[in-house]
């Protein structure tokens, strides 16, 4: 089961990483279910649903069925968002 | 001291009234940001802890969202009361957006700002956003709704 979720893990940070290139960042984690954060300016001035919308229909259109329920959570932020001075969780 | 999960559930729902009573209160945005965040931490560690009594996930919002099984049981429990593959769909979608939004707008060291130094802090992370009024309070007012949204679900899924 490890091994395929690090698969999963590597196909879709293959995908996301093309679809969102340096200098944006794709952090992955496969815990129970993958989570991630997107850090890319296209993220600006996008409300939360649409952000969710955009790396939805991503994961859609290049995820089995099966493969997208191991999803939880990406979520996508611009680099202010994700780096400001108060952003550093303790 | 030891919280059980209902505790914890309890604890969310009390922790988001008191964020939007500061909200209302009218000078103290930047505790009701933190506290409004408070409840969301303690709705997935009452989740988390009716699967895992162990925390290791700290104040690390996205962490504890994977942790507490949130979306997982949603799905589950749904579909199990008739709801179709698109509405649960809709509604996991929904509950994203949620994610996302507490997820930028939200610190753990919030409970050290002041008002004058988180609103700075939003107005650089939102990217000054034109907003008539007090942005801070902005700010706060779509912080809240998101996060009471999130409460909301959590306390149909709770029940379930």
């Amino acid at each position: 089961m490890a091994t395929v979720k690090t698969s999963l893990l590597r196909k879709l940070e293959k995908v996301l990483t093309k679809r969102f290139p340096s200098p944006a960042t794709v952090k992955l984690d496969d815990l129970d279910g993958i989570i991630g954060v997107i850090t890319s300016d296209q993220f600006a001035g996008m409300e939360s649903m649409d952000r969710q919308n955009l790396i939805g229909e991503i994961i859609e259109s290049h995820l089995t069925l099966d493969e997208r329920r191991q999803v939880q959570v990406i979520v996508g932020v611009t680099p202010e968002e994700g780096t400001g001075y108060l952003a550093t969780a303790e | 001291m030891d919280f059980p999960p209902e505790h914890y559930f309890q604890t969310a729902l009390q922790r988001m009234r008191q964020a939007q009573y500061l909200y209302r209160e009218g000078a103290s945005f930047a505790l009701a940001i933190y506290v409004g965040g408070v409840a969301v931490e303690c709705l997935l560690r009452a989740f988390k802890g009716r699967r895992d009594p162990s925390l290791d996930e700290r104040h690390d919002l996205l962490r504890l969202f994977s942790a507490s099984g949130m979306l997982r049981i949603h799905r589950d429990k749904l579909l199990a009361n008739r709801w179709s593959e698109a509405q649960v769909d809709s509604h996991v979608r929904s509950l994203q957006a949620a994610v996302n939004e507490i997820y930028k707008l939200w610190a753990n060291n919030y409970r050290f700002a002041s008002e004058e130094r988180l609103r700075a802090h939003l107005k650089e992370v939102t990217g000054y956003q034109k907003i008539k009024g007090d942005y801070l309070k902005e700010q706060t007012r779509r912080f809240l709704t998101s996060a009471q949204k999130f409460i909301e679900k959590g306390v149909v899924l709770w029940r379930l």
